[in-house]
């Protein structure tokens, strides 16, 4: 019996050791920084297809590189699984470069519903998973051609994705724009409260598939999970 | 099964029966709850996972997940009814030689040795009925 108890903690402190260390191992690595300076900046990207394929393709032109992306009445996105979820609150700020050189024509679906408009030259997610996932929620911000600044509206998908324009009209088009948002104040704009998920991904996406046309835009230097300095 | 063998009433003793569809359905019911929630889970999990983006999960997995709730809500009360009325066969199937036997014993313990004790062919307790009767068939040729 005693031998058998003295097994049984031995077990149990290794077990314990081995799960510390498996913890321990995955640093928060943050803030993490996408320059897409190489074509394997791409690597740690999942290809997530929705309908169709967007063509992305880390690019470079003199000393600048960028990721490009090219939609044909396709939608498909990438997507950054972070390795550790961190809290928002810890690390609250996102931000990104992106040019947007063709917006998908909206204007013939003027009276189609929501859900078939849903096209976006080019959307930035932050995603929140759930346990159980249709407790999942996403913040997406967007470059819209005609809903003002700052404007948050429900996706026609779900209530847990909400949209934020936080680029709008097409007196930008063309010219690279940088962004800079607080996770937090935006989810408590989206959703009415702070987040109580951690986050989980980030996503890029240009889409086309329901207008049946051109996306075109140009996403570069994105930075997740960083407290802005006061 | 012979015609005069079938069971009319299903509830003879209660309070066993009772015991028994209990300990049946717990044994079937609440395996095939934690197998099927934890497959159910898992499934629905690892493919919202591999969907990842929040509009596919919406679009694609959300009316799958809808259908197959309502499919279990239709389908549970089916599937629990029809293991009621197996459990209430099983225990009877216990049930009913044990309240008989009781009955008969109870008889012949008031000194009726001309009574034999009848069971169904297939009941669990034939063999011990059988057993019974032979003591009684030589008691009853030693009395006289």
């Amino acid at each position: 019996m005693k031998k058998l108890k003295k097994i049984f903690i031995f077990l149990s402190i290794t077990f314990t050791i081995f799960l510390a260390g498996i913890v321990f191992s995955f640093d928060i690595s943050l803030p993490k920084w996408f320059p897409f300076s190489a074509e394997q900046s791409l690597d740690e990207w999942e290809e997530k297809i929705l309908k169709g394929r967007v063509t992305y393709e880390v690019k470079s032109q003199e000393s600048e590189s960028y990721l490009h992306s090219l939609s044909h009445s396709a939608a498909s996105a990438i997507f950054y699984r972070v390795r550790q979820r961190y809290r928002a609150q810890d690390y609250p700020m996102i931000s990104w470069k992106w040019k947007v050189e063709q917006f998908p024509d909206k204007e013939k679906l003027r009276f189609r519903p929501g859900i078939e408009k849903d096209d976006y030259a080019a959307r930035v997610y932050v995603i929140f998973p759930s346990m159980i996932f249709f407790n999942s929620k996403a913040l997406e911000y967007v470059w819209d051609e005609t809903a003002p600044l700052d404007y948050v509206s429900i996706s026609p998908f779900s209530s847990n994705i909400r949209l934020i324009v936080v680029e709008s009209g097409k007196k930008n088009a063309g010219e690279w724009v940088f962004e800079e948002r607080n996770v937090v104040e935006d989810y408590k704009k989206a959703f009415g409260v702070a987040p109580a998920l951690r986050v989980g991904a980030v996503a890029l996406m240009s889409d086309a598939d329901n207008t049946e046309g051109v996306a075109e835009a140009y996403f570069d230097e994105i930075n997740i999970g960083y407290k802005k300095e006061r | 099964m012979h015609k005069s063998e079938r069971r009319k009433k299903y509830l003879v003793k209660k309070g066993l029966q009772f015991r028994y569809l209990g300990l049946i359905l717990a044994a079937v019911i609440l395996p095939a709850l934690l197998i099927s929630g934890c497959l159910y889970y898992l499934v629905f999990s690892l493919m919202a996972e591999q969907l990842a983006i929040p509009e596919s999960i919406a679009y694609n997995l959300m009316p799958v997940f809808h259908k197959i709730n309502a499919v279990l809500i239709f389908g549970m009360p089916l599937i629990i009814a029809m293991l009621l009325m197996l459990g209430l066969r099983i225990s009877h199937k216990i049930a009913g030689p044990i309240y008989r036997l009781e009955k008969e014993l109870d008889e012949i313990a008031k000194g009726n040795f001309a009574i034999r004790i009848k069971m169904r062919s297939r009941d669990e307790l034939i063999g011990i009925a059988q057993k019974i009767n032979r003591i009684l068939d030589m008691a009853q040729e030693k009395i006289k």
